[in-house]
């Protein structure tokens, strides 16, 4: 099994002297190829540092991370960004999409920036938006479409440019529980029928039940983790007792 | 902590974002102090005329008013960049009231202090600018520094006035928003722009008319300049509403470049910053076409002075000469070695009433064939040789008239009962002495002018040439005492006539333009930065997807170009068309000139550019 993810002694420390705050101390990690994976934990308990961090956003204070087996240390800013745009694929809570662009040119965007040519583009345009039912909106502004159709068509952009990973911060946050069911579903589709690999960072314990394997951190600690066995209901029956256990932030559970 | 505290830690902490403003303010106030302070200077009332102070007093008010109109817009942007923030204070239980005040404290300080700091560099320059002024005039004096209590008075009463009323615009402003719409962020997403393609020809159409209209305006300059102006101010916004949008959107439809690279980022965004900032930007270019028409026109007259003084006094003296008259300028002459006399001559003319064709009455000045070419042969015009007696030649240029009068008839009237017809057979495009003592003239032939005198005796008219004329102030001022008035012309009273008041014109226009472009920039700067606030959020996920920060950097200034680019285009475009028609209208050449303005007003305009882009750059895209 090769890797997608390798984590290894992670520690992000924020603030300067004096006022030191460690948000991630000793984070160890794989996810490999084809996994969805996800990532609990109560407010403030380093999750979307954590995903900064493998999103090369962010810089780690110590330790190392590796995707696809490159060291993201070793890397410039430049590198860093022609990285992002072939490797990743990105789903944010309040979706992320330009507002002067169409569904259709917002999905294609990472492609036109890889200069792939316009046929191809339109061809694979096409194709992701049909795979996320989204074909009939294609050409509307992200302004006059609703939130679950907004929040596929960001799906679509992060997987239009076939990344090896795909980092998903909170995207049911921000819609309603139908419209969250049929995302998640979307990407275990993609999960199952293309092989994307998903890392879901979230503390719903709903959106956490469609992954396969969960760890849980609290205080930018590793506490627990978890192995899907069974139907995804008493998968999510356990993650509420891990949650309980762990006790803080579980005011999100429904 | 009181209201008034408040208020100065305010513009403390929004002095970055006001710095920009401050400096226009206070170039706009170092301006007018140094129109006024150049108007009540002792040594240039001594040297200048009513006009010129006249002229200066206008250029001070056209300072004022443009002030007032670019520091009320600047002053509405801020407040309304504060909805926010004035959002917060009414919900913390200020009234508004109390809001507006601070406001209102807020911009009498800053004004305060803008004048303060505009007097004192106005001060230190005045001196600098008084030695500019009297340079541009063709005057060397020693000037000395001098601070005028009239001048800081009447800039400090002008300029308080002016942020008074601004101020009580923000005022004002405070209650008429409502507080929801205050903590609203601005509604994203506009629907996307449509261009119609009629409107986008008939723009064009109404630019070309007018450009076509303005090189006829001497047919008919009160009906057509105001036309030629709709024509063309029209036509501009028409053209940023719907023939741009229409480019950009063809562009838009070329999937193949579309879809390359940043080009689908900075094509969309270029398509919603033009239609949403298409009056803004039209009445830009409309700005840049009016500063460089003005800065374009000063400095072409400006430069023309040697040739158009020339023209209009081709001779360094002329004067009805008489036997006395003679020698006592000969005597003068001579007691002056530094312009030695290098011409003389004596022409006799004629002067008749003429019915031209179109103009039945005309005064001509006739001179013969042999005193014109003596004439020529000094200035080095080309001679006439009239072989028939009922032929002659005219000599005008297109200052007096454009009519062509070659192979027409002429009909003199020499008195109340005879009336003779000359054939026009060719024209001189020249004067044929200097400014007050003839008027549009002809050339008869030796037998003919011989004929006339019959009846009419010819008077005498004395033509000087004397070495390096423009330097002649003790021997003119020598001339003026016994030659009697209106009676003698002279080069250089003339010459130095047009230096003060083309070099008046010239610094007025200068610092005008200066202090157009300045609010010009000014305006696109702000807007800009306003945008980029808006758009923060787009570059963020830009980078997210993977964009480098040199990437967004590539794409903001290509942005920017354009949003820079289209208004000087067509500013440019415009203001040649205006140079070329004014050139045509005034006879002179003024491409040169053009060119000069047209690159010095670029490379200012450019560092607006880099500086937009540089405070763009730093708002979207700055390191954490």
């Amino acid at each position: 099994m090769n890797e997608v993810l390798q984590v290894r002694n992670l520690k992000k420390v924020y603030g300067s002297r004096g006022a030191l705050y460690p948000a991630l101390d000793n984070i160890d990690l794989d996810i490999e190829a084809g996994e969805f994976f996800g990532i609990m934990g109560p407010s403030g308990a380093g999750k979307t540092t954590l995903l900064n961090l493998a999103a090369t956003i962010d810089r780690p204070t110590g330790g190392s991370i590796y995707i696809d087996g490159t060291d993201l240390n070793k890397m410039n800013e430049e590198q860093l960004a022609s990285f992002r745009r072939n490797k990743l694929g990105f789903i944010f809570q309040d979706f992320n999409l330009l507002d002067t662009l169409t569904i259709k040119e917002n999905i294609i965007l990472p492609l036109t920036l890889a200069k792939v040519n316009a046929a191809e583009i339109e061809r694979r345009g096409h194709e992701t938006a049909l795979m996320l039912g989204i074909d009939d909106i294609l050409n509307k502004y992200p302004y006059e479409v609703s939130g679950g159709q907004k929040q596929r068509a960001a799906a679509a952009r992060a997987i239009i440019h076939k990344p090896s990973l795909i980092l998903a911060d909170e995207p049911t946050g921000a819609l309603d529980s139908k419209s969250s069911a049929e995302l998640l579903q979307c990407l275990s589709y993609l999960n199952e029928k293309q092989g994307a690999s998903i890392m879901l960072v979230t503390h719903d314990a709903f959106a956490a039940s469609y992954c396969k394997r969960i760890i849980f951190i609290k205080d930018g600690r590793l506490f627990t983790e978890l192995n899907k066995a069974g139907s995804r209901k008493e998968f999510f029956q356990k993650i509420l007792d891990v949650l309980a256990v762990m006790g803080g932030d579980n005011r999100d559970i429904i | 902590m009181t209201l008034f505290s408040l208020t100065t830690r305010n513009i403390r902490k929004n002095m970055q974002n006001y710095s920009l403003y401050f400096v226009s303010m206070v170039f706009s106030i170092v301006v007018f102090y140094i129109f006024v302070s150049i108007q009540y200077n002792q040594q240039v009332a001594q040297t200048i005329g009513e006009t010129t102070k006249t002229m200066l007093k206008l250029g001070a008010i056209c300072v004022a008013v443009f002030s007032a109109i670019f520091m009320g817009y600047s002053n509405a942007f801020f407040t309304r960049k504060r909805k926010k923030e004035i959002g917060l204070y009414s919900l913390l239980g200020l009234q508004k009231k109390q809001v507006a005040r601070m406001l209102f404290y807020e911009n009498l300080v800053m004004g305060v202090v803008a004048l303060g700091v505009g007097i004192i560099v106005g001060s230190l320059f005045s001196k600098l600018f008084v030695m500019l002024f009297f340079r541009l005039m063709g005057h060397f004096v020693q000037v000395y520094f001098a601070i005028s209590p009239q001048a800081i008075l009447t800039t400090a009463a002008v300029f308080l006035l002016i942020f008074t009323v601004i101020s009580l615009y923000a005022y004002s402003l405070i209650y008429r928003f409502k507080l929801v719409d205050l903590f609203y962020a601005e509604q994203s997403g506009e629907s996307e722009p449509k261009a119609s393609p009629l409107l986008a020809l008939v723009s064009i159409a109404a630019i070309g008319a007018g450009y076509v209209m303005a090189f006829h305006l001497f047919n008919n300059f009160n009906l057509y300049a105001p036309m030629v102006l709709a024509l063309v101010i029209l036509g501009s916004y028409g053209l940023f509403h719907s023939f741009i949008v229409f480019v950009i959107r063809r562009a838009r439809q070329n999937s193949h470049r579309y879809y390359r690279g940043l080009n689908l980022i900075s094509i969309s965004n270029l398509l919603y910053r033009i239609k949403s900032n298409a009056t803004l930007l039209a009445t830009i270019a409309i700005l840049n076409a009016t500063t460089l028409t003005a800065m374009g026109m000063s400095y072409g007259i400006y430069q023309d002075i040697n040739k158009a003084v020339d023209y209009h006094n081709p001779f360094s003296y002329v004067y009805w000469s008489n036997d006395s008259r003679d020698q006592a300028v000969d005597r003068v002459l001579a007691r002056y070695p530094q312009n030695p006399l290098l011409h003389s001559a004596e022409i006799s003319l004629i002067s008749a009433q003429a019915s031209m064709p179109g103009i039945d009455n005309m005064h001509l000045a006739l001179v013969p064939e042999s005193n014109y070419n003596e004439l020529a042969r000094i200035k080095g015009w080309e001679e006439v040789d009239i072989t028939r007696q009922q032929d002659a030649v005219i000599v005008h240029s297109d200052y007096d008239t454009r009519e062509d009068y070659v192979n027409k008839t002429v009909s003199l009237a020499l008195d109340t009962q005879s009336k003779q017809d000359f054939y026009i057979t060719d024209r001189r495009p020249c004067k044929l002495t200097n400014n007050t003592n003839t008027w549009t003239s002809m050339v008869l032939s030796e037998a003919a002018f011989a004929q006339l005198t019959k009846t009419q005796e010819p008077d005498s008219l004395r033509v000087l040439m004397v070495a390096d004329q423009k330097n002649s102030q003790a021997l003119t001022a020598e001339l003026e005492k016994i030659l009697p008035a209106y009676t003698w012309n002279a080069f250089y009273s003339e010459y130095m006539r047009n230096m003060e008041q083309r070099g008046m014109l010239m610094f007025i226009g200068g610092f005008l333009g200066l202090v157009f472009l300045l609010a010009t920039g000014s305006i696109i700067y702000f807007r800009q930065l306003n945008e980029a606030q808006k758009e923060k959020l787009n570059y963020q996920i830009l980078r997210n997807i993977g964009l480098s920060r040199s990437e967004i950097h590539t794409a903001i200034r290509k942005q920017l170009l354009y949003v820079f680019l289209f208004p000087l285009m067509i500013g440019i475009a415009h203001s040649w068309a205006a140079l070329m028609a004014l050139a045509d209208l005034l006879v002179t050449d003024l491409v040169t000139s053009t060119i000069i303005t047209i690159f010095v007003f670029t490379v200012f305009y450019y560092i607006y550019y880099l500086m937009t882009v540089k405070s763009y750059n730093l708002i979207v895209n700055s390191q954490r």
